[in-house]
């Protein structure tokens, strides 16, 4: 069985936006991708592979910001939709299938869910997120490495 | 903000470690050494607790023998001699024993929701051997030499809020001790402060239980913790705009509240003519080799003889005797030797203005929402209104496109390349160009109707989605957003460091390169203990 990995949510709040961009996001829809991956998180819920798949479809989240930028467009069909809106009208109260917002709490299947500062994920989810992320380092030359801070220098004194 | 007054800045009473270090002293923090298991080759581990009324932390310390080839204080560096974490409350054995097979290895370990910060420090080769014999003989070190470094120990980074691991800052924000920016930080490296000279103490009495010698107060107290800063902290400046604006309209408003102050009482005088004899002293001890510090040093060296001429003959009882002052500096005195004063006139003024220290934190939870109903057209007028620096710029001539920011591969180091040297940066480049893309995004509003909605704009240009959030949330917010081109050929991430590190509370920054600070922290500062005894939490400042 695979080993689960726990991230601090802001920890995994960032990688998910670095694997937004490197699956080829712009930074600006990266970011709006991520909150909405953390904010599923932040309720304990794992909604990473269905998140995941969606990065193959860059209108999908082109799609989600703009119903964060215009509220009115959203037609609440998914559970994406209704992170969204809650993104911008958290006192709303919202349904979607088996999701419920109530205004203060997230409620799936009757089960109210709770908020905790940190995400778990499997093993293969880390590292899915990981080889994304990792597109958007630069690979290490000798040239490269001139251009950090201290290179050059006698740093040992 | 300017990158040229940014790079000039020096610490003040709003600084996070001046703000750590009065609430220590005002609530009465105790402070408990519980363990110090350390051989003579200097290995183990000690604990360092301070306790607030309501709770416990503990810098968990883990102590390493360093090859002296091994050291290095960038961040692609895998080893050092002393490594630390940030406990909340008091760690079992088992804790100690979970973190002694994380902490050493620094970013290859892993933390959890107990452990608040991660850190690591390198001895000053120059000092330590040195400041050991001293010891091991029975003498004391000679303050001389002490001064031209400062410190025994540097650290290399400090990091906090979820990193590796660690606690997220939503878990600690609304406790009363943590919710000012990096007060844990501060906390982490005021307690290193404490381990290293018990370190080498406790050295120098292995080396020759005979004859060694504890350092005298006086002279301990001259040691402070030294940090290398490299390029890490740039992309901060940048990325936290909401934060970043906090932080410095509480300084603007500080300064503002003394100019106000219309006649100032003999005690007030007193304490600021006191400040002022410092600042030779200060710095003589300012070491720095590189030219552009050295240069500024220079300047700074007849601001100071030209603010004692001046106060030679002040009159301090006319009316708004500060604000005179600091005009006078604007017209006579270099930007680091106005930001000196800035810094200076806030002294005697505690009661007045470190409440402000109460609102430099931000809740940057959530991104700000962007409004889709506004029109190009107002959105244009927004970037004309506050971003007319980044509109006059000619971005098609390569030095002013020069740098590309990028993260290596290599233990996710920052770094900063030269884009027509190495084109390939271009496909790694990271947001952090506000000026440029500002630019490029106003070129594409232009070519819209007045009336589309800013959501269809966002629609068709994705790619503008990041800066235009960032111009709606600058524009609200005047000290947000860094009025310069930070990917011009001739720009210095030593400026933004530096900004970075007056508000921690850092003094004499030494720049190794153009991307690359040497600091102090806590120079001059009273130890826990003597801060339990009642010594002054402020009146250390401007040490040499």
């Amino acid at each position: 069985m695979s080993e689960e990995i726990e991230l601090s949510l802001n920890e995994y709040e960032a990688l998910l936006n670095k694997a937004a961009v490197g699956s080829g996001l712009s930074w600006g829809v990266a970011e709006d991708a991520a909150a909405c991956g953390a904010w599923f998180m932040s309720f304990g819920v794992n909604e990473l592979d269905t998140w995941i798949e969606h990065l193959h479809d860059k209108r999908f989240w082109i799609d989600y910001c703009k119903k964060i930028d215009q509220p009115s467009s959203n037609k609440l069909s998914n559970i994406f939709d209704l992170a969204a809106l809650v993104y911008v009208r958290p006192e709303k109260k919202v349904q979607v299938n088996n999701y419920e917002w109530t205004g203060e709490e997230l409620i799936i299947d009757g089960y109210k869910q709770t908020p905790s500062f940190r995400a778990c994920l499997s093993e293969k989810q880390f590292k899915t997120l990981n080889k994304y992320a990792y597109k958007t380092y630069a690979p290490a030359t000798d040239e490269s490495r001139l251009s950090g801070a201290g290179a050059g220098l006698s740093d040992n004194d | 903000m300017r990158l040229d007054r940014m790079g000039s800045m020096h610490q003040s009473r709003l600084s996070f470690l001046r703000q750590f270090l009065r609430r220590v002293s005002k609530q009465n923090w105790k402070f408990n050494r519980d363990l110090f298991e350390i051989n003579a080759r200097g290995v183990g581990r000690a604990l360092y607790r301070l306790s607030t009324p309501s709770r416990d932390y503990t810098l968990v310390c883990f102590a390493h023998d360093l090859p002296d080839e091994m050291r290095s204080d960038r961040v692609i560096a895998s080893a050092w001699d002393a490594t630390f974490t940030l406990y909340d409350g008091k760690p079992s054995i088992d804790d100690i024993n979970r973190l002694s097979q994380h902490v050493p290895y620094q970013e290859e370990g892993r933390l959890t929701q107990n452990e608040l910060c991660l850190s690591r420090a390198n001895r000053s080769v120059r000092l330590w051997d040195y400041v050991l014999n001293c010891l091991a003989e029975g003498k004391q070190p000679d303050l001389d030499r002490i001064r031209d470094v400062g410190y025994l120990m540097r650290t290399t980074a400090v990091y906090g809020s979820g990193k590796f691991g660690s606690a997220d800052r939503r878990v600690v924000e609304k406790r009363e001790e943590a919710n000012s920016p990096f007060q844990l930080e501060m906390m982490t490296v005021y307690l290193i402060r404490t381990f290293v000279m018990d370190l080498i103490e406790h050295l120098a009495v292995m080396k020759n239980p005979e004859t060694a010698v504890k350092l005298d107060s006086s002279i301990r107290r001259s040691f402070g913790v030294g940090n290398s800063t490299g390029l890490g902290m740039a992309p901060f400046l940048i990325n936290h705009p909401r934060l970043i604006h906090n932080w410095f309209e509480a300084k603007e408003n500080a300064i503002a509240t003394v100019k106000n102050v219309e006649d100032a009482t003999q005690t007030e005088i007193s304490k600021f003519k006191e400040l002022v004899t410092r600042l030779k002293p200060h710095l003589k001890a300012w070491q720095s080799e590189h030219p552009v510090q050295v240069k500024k040093n220079l300047v700074l060296e007849k601001d100071i003889e030209k603010l004692e001429d001046k106060l030679e003959g002040f009159n301090f009882h006319i009316k708004f005797p500060w604000k005179t002052l600091c005009d006078w500096s604007e017209k006579e005195l270099s930007i680091e030797g106005q930001e000196m004063l800035n810094s200076l006139v806030l002294e005697p003024y505690g009661h007045l203005i470190d409440n402000f220290g109460d609102q430099m934190s931000c809740d940057e939870a959530k991104l700000f929402p962007i409004n889709g109903d506004m029109t190009v057209e107002s959105v244009k007028s927004t970037i004309e209104a506050y971003y007319s620096w980044a509109l006059e710029i000619d971005w098609s001539d390569p030095s002013c496109n020069a740098r590309a920011w990028y993260t290596s591969e290599e233990k996710l180091e920052p770094r900063l390349g030269e884009r027509f040297e190495m084109p390939e940066l271009n496909e790694y480049e990271q947001a952090l160009q506000p000026g440029r893309d500002v630019a490029r995004a106003y070129a594409n509003l232009c070519e819209l109707e007045p009336e589309t909605p800013l959501a269809s704009f966002l629609a068709v240009y994705p790619e503008h989605r990041h800066i235009i959030r960032r111009c709606l949330t600058c524009g609200e917010l005047p000290f947000s957003e860094i009025r310069d081109n930070t990917i011009d050929s001739s720009m210095l991430p030593i400026d933004m460091l530096r900004a970075k590190l007056s508000f921690f509370g850092a003094c004499h920054f030494d720049p190794r390169s153009d991307r690359w600070v040497r600091i102090n922290m806590f120079k001059g500062a009273p130890f826990p203990d003597e801060l339990s005894s009642g010594s002054d939490p402020e009146d250390w400042i401007w040490a040499p």
